[in-house]
């Protein structure tokens, strides 16, 4: 393993991380949004990695595998509320999540 | 915005637009990008005492770090974890259908039926054993549903479907 790798590890990690957010922002369906915070979520765990190559210290995979274990959690939670969303709206849009609301507070 | 939360929320986040609301997290966040680069240009930090920098880490280092300092961290993720399926369980619970109860009630309902209208005759027969256990598996799990579907409701209260 070269040195020069945890770096472009590193970089790798920021490039990911910028493609989840993009997914998270212009996407407009709560179910790639997830997916987005997913690959947010990945490239925080592999930026962990590559820390942890760079140090030597096995305390960035054992980082890696709690992101992982969070991300778990988090997504089973993500799931069942976009399909309790998509049972009662019908839809995946996240703009009409509080509009129903506003109309019902302004009538 | 994201969620799209109310007309409070708008108003709070064009608080939030003002320049005195973000000059300390943007100072703050400066701080931690200077941070980074001096971490990340040249020998910054220094590799740890037990490890050898840039080569590999074995599995065993990983699994003693894993269950040897971090052995209550594993256990809080472990937790984490139940309360993730039970909330997705909760949440993801479908209410229609009601498997048991209503196959039971649409079952009884039928045999009433049947026991009831056997002397009459095919037609009224067929009719109301058709008819019955649909209007008794709409009208039966409402009563039943609706205090969890108030209880399931909690922070949202305009939520009975108005459309």
């Amino acid at each position: 393993m070269s040195p020069a790798l945890p770096d472009q590890a590193l970089l790798l990690a920021s490039a990911l991380f910028v493609v989840g957010l993009l997914g998270v922002i212009v996407r407009r369906n709560v179910l790639f949004m997830l997916v987005g915070v997913e690959v947010m979520l990945n490239a925080a765990g592999l930026a962990f990695v590559a820390a942890a190559a760079r140090h030597g210290q096995p305390d960035g995979q054992v980082m890696f595998l709690f992101v992982l274990a969070v991300a778990a959690a988090e997504v089973a939670v993500g799931l069942a509320l976009v399909l309790r969303l998509r049972k009662q709206r019908g839809s995946l849009d996240p703009d009409i999540m509080g509009a129903e609301r506003d109309a019902h507070e302004e009538a | 915005m994201l969620l799209n939360l109310g007309r409070e929320e708008v108003a709070v986040q064009k608080r939030l637009l003002q320049i005195r609301a973000w000059v300390g997290p943007s100072v703050l966040a400066g701080v931690l990008l200077v941070e980074l680069v001096v971490a990340l240009s040249g020998d910054g930090i220094t590799p740890g005492a037990g490890g050898t920098a840039g080569g590999m880490i074995p599995p065993r280092e990983v699994g003693a770090a894993l269950l040897g300092p971090y052995a209550l961290a594993v256990e809080i993720v472990a937790m984490l974890l139940l309360a993730g399926l039970v909330a997705a369980s909760h949440i993801g619970r479908t209410r229609e259908p009601i498997p048991p109860t209503a196959v039971d009630a649409g079952a009884r309902t039928e045999d009433a039926d049947r026991d009831g209208a056997a002397p009459n005759g095919e037609t009224p027969d067929r009719v109301a054993a058709g008819s019955a256990p649909d209007a008794d598996g709409a009208a039966a799990p409402e009563p039943d549903l609706e205090p969890v579907a108030r209880t399931g409701a909690g922070p949202e209260p305009g939520r009975e479907e108005t459309r």
